[in-house]
Order: C-alpha cells, then sequence, then structure tokens
C-alpha cells in the first residue's frame, strides 16, 4: 500500500508567517494562495464546531486570483477549524478530507516549556493551536472581505505545495507531487517577493495603523508594481521583438536578471521619493 | 573495457629465441607505459587534491571577507546585486524560507549561518571572476546526466557541500560527468510517470513517481 500525499518536516516549514511569530503577520505582503484571515463568512457553507473566529483559507490558485495588480472579485476559500492535532506521520496516511494546520495560532517551541511536566504542556500547548482546513466546507467569498490586518497566517511556497496535492488529491484521486506544483507557482511567488520588498520601501510607516490609508496606498504601490513588471521592453538586436519583466521571472535562465531590473527599478523610484519628500519639506 | 594495470605473465613456451625478444620488447615497452601511466595517475591526483585543497581555502578566504559586511548587506547584495530570491537564498544555504524572512526583519543569525551566506556570495563572486556574466541564472540552470537522462540541479549540488566540485566545473577541470559523479544532489526523472496504487484509505489513488533521492531508490 503505497502512501499517495507528503507531509512537511515540521511545522515550521510549512508557515512563512503567523500572527503568533515574534514580528506577525507582514501587511505588506499581498494577498496569495494559503493565506489565512479571520472573521470570513464564507457564502454556501454552514457554521460548524470549532469555527468560532470564521477562519478561513484562500485556496485559489496563485497564478489565476488576479488580473494584474488586482485580486480577482471572488476569491475561493475553505473553512479552517481548531481540531485536534494531526501527527506528521499520519499526513500521508489519512485525514484525505483536510489540509492539517498545526501550530497555527500558537507557536510550540518545546524550548520554552518550563513546566514541572514538559510533556503534558507541549500537548496543550499543540492542542490550542491545531487547526485543520476543511476541503467541503468551500466557497468564494468577496475580495474586498479579506484584509490584511486580518490576516493570521501564510503559508510558505512548500505549504502551499502539499495544499494543493492535497486538494487536488482529494478532488481527483490524483497526487501530483508538491515539488513540481511548487515548481509552478514559482514565478508568480517571486513576484509575490518582490512586491512585498516594493510596499515595505515604498509605502510610508505612518499609514500602517490607518486600515483606509493603509489599503490605498498598497492600491498604489501595486499599480506601480504591476506597471514596471507589465511594461514591455524592447529586445536588444531583435526588431518588433519584446519582453517583459514578468514573463522572464518566469524563465529560469533570465530571472535572476529579472529580478535585478526590478530592484533597481525600486531603488531609482525610492531615490525619487526621498527627493520630492525633501523638496516638499 | 578491460584494462591491465599490472601486465599477465608472458609465456615463453617453445617460441625462438627471436619472438621471445620482440615479444619480451613490446611487454616491456607496455609495462613501462603501463607504469608511466600509473606515476602520471598519481601525480595527477596528487596535483589535482593540491588544486583542490588551494580553491578551498581561496574560498574560505573570500568567504571570511564577505562574513564582514554583516548580514543586511550580504542578504542585499544576494537579491539586488545577484539577483536571487529568498526561497533561492534559503535552498542554497539549507534554511527555511521565514528564517531568511527573521534575519531580514533585524532578527540573529548564527555564525555559522552567516558563513553560508557569506560563502554563498563569495562562490558567486569566484564563478564571476570565471567568465560567467550571470552566476544566479548559471546556478539555476540544471543539467542531464547523459547516460540516465535524469536532470540533476546545480543548485542542489551547492546544498549537498558541492561548491568546490561546481567551481571546478566551471573552471573546466573537471566534466560534467565527473562533476554529477561526485555529487550527491538528488535526480529528477524528466519523463512523466504515474502510477494507479492502492491508498491507506482502501480506495485507489493516482501517484506522480520518477523521482529518485541521492541513494537511486525510486520514490513510493
Amino acid at each position: 500500500m503505497a502512501d499517495p500525499l507528503e507531509a512537511p518536516r515540521s511545522a515550521d516549514d510549512l508557515y512563512l508567517s503567523r500572527s503568533a511569530d515574534r514580528d506577525g503577520v507582514p501587511v505588506h505582503r499581498p494577498i496569495v494562495t494559503g493565506d489565512v484571515f479571520a472573521d470570513v463568512e464564507i457564502p454556501g457553507v454552514e457554521r460548524v464546531p470549532g469555527d468560532d473566529q470564521q477562519l478561513a483559507m484562500i485556496v485559489s490558485h496563485p497564478c489565476s486570483m488576479r488580473q494584474g495588480a488586482r485580486l480577482n472579485d471572488h476569491v475561493q476559500v475553505i473553512r479552517v477549524v481548531r481540531r485536534e492535532p494531526i501527527r506528521l506521520e499520519e499526513w500521508p496516511k489519512r485525514y484525505y478530507d483536510l489540509m492539517p494546520l498545526p501550530d497555527l495560532t500558537v507557536i510550540v517551541d518545546p524550548d520554552d516549556i518550563m513546566s514541572v511536566d514538559p510533556e503534558a504542556e507541549l500537548a496543550v500547548r499543540s492542542a490550542e493551536g491545531a487547526h485543520a482546513g476543511f476541503f467541503e466546507l468551500r466557497g468564494r467569498v468577496e475580495s474586498p472581505q479579506l484584509k490584511v490586518q486580518s490576516r493570521i497566517a501564510c503559508l510558505s511556497e512548500h505549504g502551499v505545495g502539499l495544499l494543493h496535492q492535497r486538494m487536488t488529491h482529494h478532488d481527483t484521486r490524483h497526487s501530483p507531487r508538491v515539488e513540481q506544483l511548487v515548481q509552478t507557482c514559482a514565478a508568480v511567488f517571486a513576484e509575490i517577493e518582490l512586491w512585498e520588498l516594493w510596499n515595505e520601501r515604498l509605502i510610508p510607516g505612518d499609514v500602517l495603523g490607518c486600515s483606509d490609508k493603509l489599503a490605498d496606498e498598497l492600491d498604489r504601490v501595486a499599480v506601480m508594481f504591476d506597471e514596471a513588471l507589465s511594461a514591455k521592453r524592447p529586445i536588444v538586436n531583435k526588431k518588433n521583438g519584446f519582453y517583459t519583466l514578468r514573463g522572464d521571472l518566469g524563465i529560469k535562465k533570465e530571472e535572476a536578471k529579472a529580478r535585478r531590473a526590478i530592484h533597481r527599478i525600486l531603488e531609482e523610484i525610492s531615490k525619487g521619493s526621498k527627493k520630492e519628500v525633501t523638496e516638499a519639506g | 573495457m578491460d584494462h591491465h594495470l599490472v601486465p599477465p605473465v608472458p609465456s615463453v613456451g617453445f617460441r625462438g629465441a627471436d619472438t621471445r625478444t620482440r615479444i619480451s620488447n613490446a611487454e616491456r615497452t607496455e609495462r613501462d607505459a603501463g607504469m608511466g601511466r600509473l606515476r602520471a595517475l598519481e601525480h595527477h591526483n596528487d596535483r589535482a587534491a593540491w588544486h583542490e585543497t588551494t580553491l578551498r581555502s581561496l574560498l574560505h578566504q573570500n568567504t571570511d571577507q564577505k562574513a564582514r559586511m554583516g548580514l543586511s548587506e550580504l542578504l542585499g547584495e544576494l537579491t539586488a546585486d545577484w539577483g536571487l530570491g529568498w526561497s533561492g537564498i534559503a535552498h542554497l544555504v539549507n534554511v527555511s524560507v521565514p528564517a531568511i524572512r527573521k534575519w531580514r526583519l533585524g532578527g540573529d543569525v548564527s555564525p555559522a549561518r552567516l558563513k553560508a551566506l557569506a560563502q554563498l556570495v563569495a562562490f558567486l563572486q569566484m564563478l564571476r571572476d570565471e567568465h560567467i556574466s550571470d552566476p544566479a541564472s548559471w546556478l539555476s540552470l540544471s543539467m542531464e546526466d547523459s547516460v540516465s537522462l535524469e536532470e540533476i540541479r546545480k543548485t542542489d549540488i551547492y546544498a549537498s557541500g558541492g561548491a568546490i566540485a561546481l567551481l571546478l566545473y566551471a573552471k573546466g577541470y573537471i566534466s560534467q560527468a565527473e562533476l554529477l559523479s561526485c555529487s550527491s544532489a538528488a535526480r529528477y526523472s524528466k519523463s512523466q510517470h504515474t502510477r494507479v496504487v492502492r491508498a491507506p484509505d482502501g480506495q485507489l489513488s493516482i501517484i506522480s513517481t520518477g523521482v529518485e533521492d541521492s541513494s537511486g531508490r525510486q520514490e513510493e
């Protein structure tokens, strides 16, 4: 009997960031597959035990959830509920109808446990943080419902690969390799990473506390970023030939060059912004 | 191919003296050539080992120099100047992507990890010194084993401790076959195979096969 599914090496391997992390979940990161939000109502999905926080995870594919910089009007999500922990070795063998989310809300570090009975406390803390996303509790929500401030976790690229593998297997009984699933999303994740960097550099710190202003700033940078990535650039020595940085991010041979170019554009914009601020001051 | 490093004992038998001498001379020449080859091989191996040692110390020296740059400078150089992404860096220095995120946000880094980052910068610089115009791109491209037709990634070779072998390959001192034979990096089948198997829940599943781990076992 073969195990069709894969497991992460540890819970930490699954997440890029969680609200329980020291630095929390960055508001600068663009919304993408595997993000978990609180207080999301999913039309057509009934209330179930353990859903008191109304958590929802985006499961739309990263390649198809945006038009340029703009999120589609709706994205697909699954309900995330509290449930007893699932051990990593059980991932490949059981629970095919869900995506385990260990330590989602509580980070369990054995080194931090000072109790007289560390085993018991470890179990209690693991139970507190354990959640799972149920594939049957799936629906589409309006994108404006998903606010970066209410995001409680982001999956890592490998985590998104595991999510896609389990979901595909649940829907079709076919289990593609996680490594290949990650490969298909690599260009979009590269874009998300660079976009986050642009947000960090170009959004003034004083708007972070104000939801509306932050949303406006995120939109402003999103447009700039999208313009830079989708601009048609002439290919040297090729008449009528052009390329885009977005396209090049998806070509292995060109990716590093495209990344450097995107960093350079950001550098120029940052300098321009600083100059504007200085002149205004 | 049948290599005789030590020549077989000549059979003298009832041959004439003239023939014996001719055979003996031919054998002596071959034996001398063989001994010469052994000495050359030994000499070559000594030279190769010495060359590797010097290359390793050069990499160490450059690494120590780069380590003085500090964490944020190193990360900045790897991303903005060399064009690597966070997940690429994480893979090459064997840490998680969240670890890189923590470092970017000012988290602590162990001396060993700082050295690994510095070594990556030094390694890329050494590749550029070998006239590889875009070392990050060069590193991201895969190679194909001409015998098994499997794909082997240079990034996997680097991550599994193959920096020196990659430098020797880039400098043209070893062939691709030699690089691949000394690497313990994973090999990926380029052909897609799927199999229908009985899953632990008793139902059938379609699974992808083809990836092999470093020990050559098929992943089940």
